[in-house]
């Protein structure tokens, strides 16, 4: 109640300042003599307001950061970029970066020992949406500059990092405007200094492991409730704001590369205003139901739309300033389900059965894998393509018996790669969306059979894996056939333990000639795998793999053992050893049970985590 | 009948088809879905998530039966079939890909070929596969 009391308080606050200001204008646009002294006063205010946000980043981190951004990025924060830049020759703004280390050190006489860096931070606006890589080379390309973005994260639409030099952080931001994303845009770059250091590798490790200390793998529970108090982290000096994009993103990656398993999250009492750094935990978290946000700073109820993608059946909200907002519990209910139309449970307490109407949820069709048009034909294809693969994964210049002399052939990748960059494909890509001239249009398709394999050469090495093959027949006749071969490729050379993953898609238009078949279209398009395709991924190629390995070997020693099923399960040695220890040292029928508690999703991620 | 058309022509053109196809095509599904039928070809195929549907009668009846929905689009590439192959009828093929938000369901990527021809001055499109990517299963 006391929070709601304030949030009303700083609500009239915002109100009564607004008025102020408005006030001030009228009154000074009066009389033609009180034009200069307008001039002056309306610098004033301008200053003033500078000043605010200024204080208001300050002592609370990234608060105002956010609240900046979030309220209304072309205003403020240009105003912001505007001020510092129109500033600068009087050498003001240098004052104030200088005055702020200095405080630091007064404060913190750890930094006195370490060598303090003044660090900046770059925000790229709207660039959630870009390639990491395809970025830094964009402003290293036009800047002529080196540099190495720290903690690079993403907060709202936006996408931030960290530099640690005034030269280059100056320098990434004058590349502002000037470069033209793929949508089309002109990709704008603010800058400001930042007075903390972005959290270290090392304090990261320490993290998780708390986070680790935290986790319940029986109910699949993380509690994050309060981290910036928690005991541990403050005896390492490390002070988690969960609410600060960037901290937000720490926290993400562990849960991401650990437990996407995840079923239910206790992330009480944070102080978080905004789900700017939470959404981005969404992709990683499918499995979760249940949310407590009891005892944050959330003041609108509309936030809970950019975490809607969760299918959430619980959820806390008790103790934000936004509950207050409601006389009539009806009211808040049917505000919140309009967001999470599953939730039983709300602030502990059950829910009555939602208004439902038939037309509300209209289900997809099931998935079917593969479809073939008419059987005639069908094995020629599935042989070419057999053979197509192998020749491509072994040696590219075989497949000039493939194309057709006056073949056609482009490449696509999309325009955010979310995931590894797809840097190597880039300059090969054909997408008619952002390509707006027509010579362009024009070369990026390759039109004949030695412009197709000398492109197809220039590609990255690949290895696919012919389980996860998939394909659709969708035209045979007497002239042409029309295919699409769908699934995954190691990239990379050879048996790279590291190889990354791709997705790719493949439709062919071949000319047939009696039982042989010629390419005489083909659109190839490369994007990174969704995680479910990945774990889709290491299930089958497991099942194939597991019968071959134990005829391979006469006596393996439990060592031998151990590793084999580590590597085909792609379970660590930990739960490898669990594994076979429970099924008595009989690796078939620990491959059986592996298989049928991963086809479960009953093994929790932390197993395949090496 | 065209014969052996310059290959450069060709391309022009199939851009010029493609790009219009993908600004109509998802701009009608997304709003006036009850009359995107009238795109496909009597005999079109279409093939949605390996469902096949032969027919414009069923294909219209089948994507009408689909949720609500909206696409982003996020790239298109379109190629011709050269004149060579097709005995002189104009035939191009497109390939999509993007976002797609159907009504109650989460944001999926999904990737679409076409393959299209051009009947009496209309194009009609001959074949369509639709693929959503895999996210989690929803249970």
């Amino acid at each position: 109640f006391s929070s709601g009391g304030s949030s009303r308080f700083s609500e009239h606050d915002d109100r009564s300042r607004v008025e102020t200001h408005h006030q001030s204008d009228r009154s000074t646009s009066r009389g033609g003599y009180r034009g200069n002294r307008r001039g002056s006063r309306g610098q004033g205010n301008y200053r003033g307001r500078g000043s605010k946000f200024r204080s208001d980043r300050a002592p609370s981190g990234g608060q105002g950061d956010n609240g900046n951004f979030e309220q209304d990025d072309d205003g403020d924060v240009n105003m912001e970029g505007t001020e510092t830049r129109r500033f600068k020759p009087y050498a003001r703004p240098s004052k104030n970066y200088d005055r702020k280390p200095r405080h630091n050190n007064n404060n913190n006489q750890q930094s006195r020992r370490e060598p303090t860096k003044n660090w900046y931070q770059i925000t790229i606006l709207k660039g959630s949406t870009l390639d990491e890589e395809w970025l830094k080379q964009e402003i290293q390309t036009l800047a002529m500059v080196q540099f190495h973005p720290v903690q690079y994260h993403l907060d709202g639409n936006h996408s931030c990092f960290f530099v640690d030099d005034h030269v280059t952080a100056g320098t990434i931001r004058d590349c502002s405007r000037k470069i033209t994303s793929p949508d089309g845009e002109k990709v704008a770059i603010l800058m400001r200094p930042y007075n903390q250091s972005p959290i270290t590798n090392d304090k990261i490790s320490k993290i998780q492991e708390v986070l680790a200390s935290k986790y319940k793998s029986d109910t699949h529970h993380l509690d994050a409730s309060a981290l910036f108090s928690d005991e541990v982290l403050r005896g390492e000096k490390i002070f988690l704001k969960v609410n600060t994009s960037a901290h937000m993103h720490i926290i993400t990656r562990i849960i991401a590369q650990n437990i996407s398993t995840l079923k239910s999250l206790d992330i009480s009492n944070n102080r978080l205003f905004s789900f700017d750094g939470l959404k981005h935990l969404i992709p990683f978290t499918p499995f979760l139901q249940e949310l407590n946000l009891a005892k944050n700073s959330l003041k609108s109820i509309k936030e809970l739309e950019k975490i809607s993608s969760w299918d959430l059946i619980k959820l806390t909200l008790d103790g934000n300033p936004l509950c207050s907002q409601y006389t009539s519990q009806t009211e808040y209910i049917s505000d919140v389900r309009e967001w999470f139309p599953n939730l039983t449970s709300l602030d502990g307490h059950d829910l009555p059965a939602p208004v439902k109407f038939d037309v509300e949820k209209v289900e997809l069709p099931t998935s079917v894998l593969d479809f073939v048009q008419t059987p005639n034909g069908a094995d020629t294809i599935k042989m070419f393509v057999a053979e197509y693969f192998k020749c491509y994964d072994q040696s590219r210049a075989m497949l000039a018996a493939a194309y057709h002399e006056n073949c056609l052939f482009t490449i696509s990748i999309p325009p955010s790669a979310r995931g590894p960059p797809l840097s190597k494909y880039f300059k090969h890509s054909r997408n008619l969306k952002q390509i707006k001239n027509m010579s362009q249009k024009i070369s990026t398709i390759s039109q004949c059979q030695a412009d197709v394999l000398a492109k197809l050469q220039l590609l990255p090495k690949s290895e696919h894996d012919f389980s996860s093959f998939h394909l659709d027949i969708l035209l045979v006749t007497s002239e042409v056939t029309n295919f699409i071969v769908r699934g995954i490729y190691k990239e990379g050379e050879g048996f790279e333990a590291n190889g990354l993953l791709r997705a790719f898609s493949r439709s062919f238009v071949c000319q047939v000639t009696g039982n042989a078949l010629k390419i005489i279209n083909e659109q190839f398009f490369v994007r990174n795998p969704t995680p479910q395709e990945i774990k889709d991924l290491k299930a089958t190629t497991t099942k194939n793999k597991i019968p071959s390995a134990p005829a391979a070997t006469n006596a393996p020693s439990q060592d031998d053992m151990i590793a084999s099923f580590s590597r085909e399960s792609g379970m660590n040695v930990g739960y490898s050893r669990q594994c076979l220890e429970e099924n008595g040292w009989n690796y078939e029928k620990a491959g059986q049970t592996f298989l049928e508690l991963n086809g479960k999703g009953a093994i929790p991620a932390e197993a395949f985590v090496k | 009948m065209a014969v052996e058309q310059d290959p450069k022509v060709q391309i022009e053109q199939s851009i010029e088809a493609g790009t219009k196809f993908c600004n109509i095509f998802y701009e009608h599904f997304d709003k006036t879905r009850h009359r995107i039928g009238k795109m496909y070809h009597d005999t079109a195929q279409l093939v949605w998530e390996g469902n096949g549907v032969v027919g414009k009668a069923n294909i219209e009846k089948y994507l009408q039966d689909l949720p609500g929905c909206f696409h982003r689009l996020d790239w298109f590439d379109c190629q011709p079939i050269l004149s060579q192959f097709t005995s002189g009828k104009e035939t191009i093929v497109v390939a999509t890909g993007g976002t797609v938000k159907y009504d109650s369901h989460p944001m999926r990527g999904f990737m679409q070929n076409f393959m299209l021809t051009n009947v009496d001055g209309t194009w009609k499109i001959i074949t369509d596969s639709f693929r959503l990517q895999k996210t989690f299963v929803q249970s």
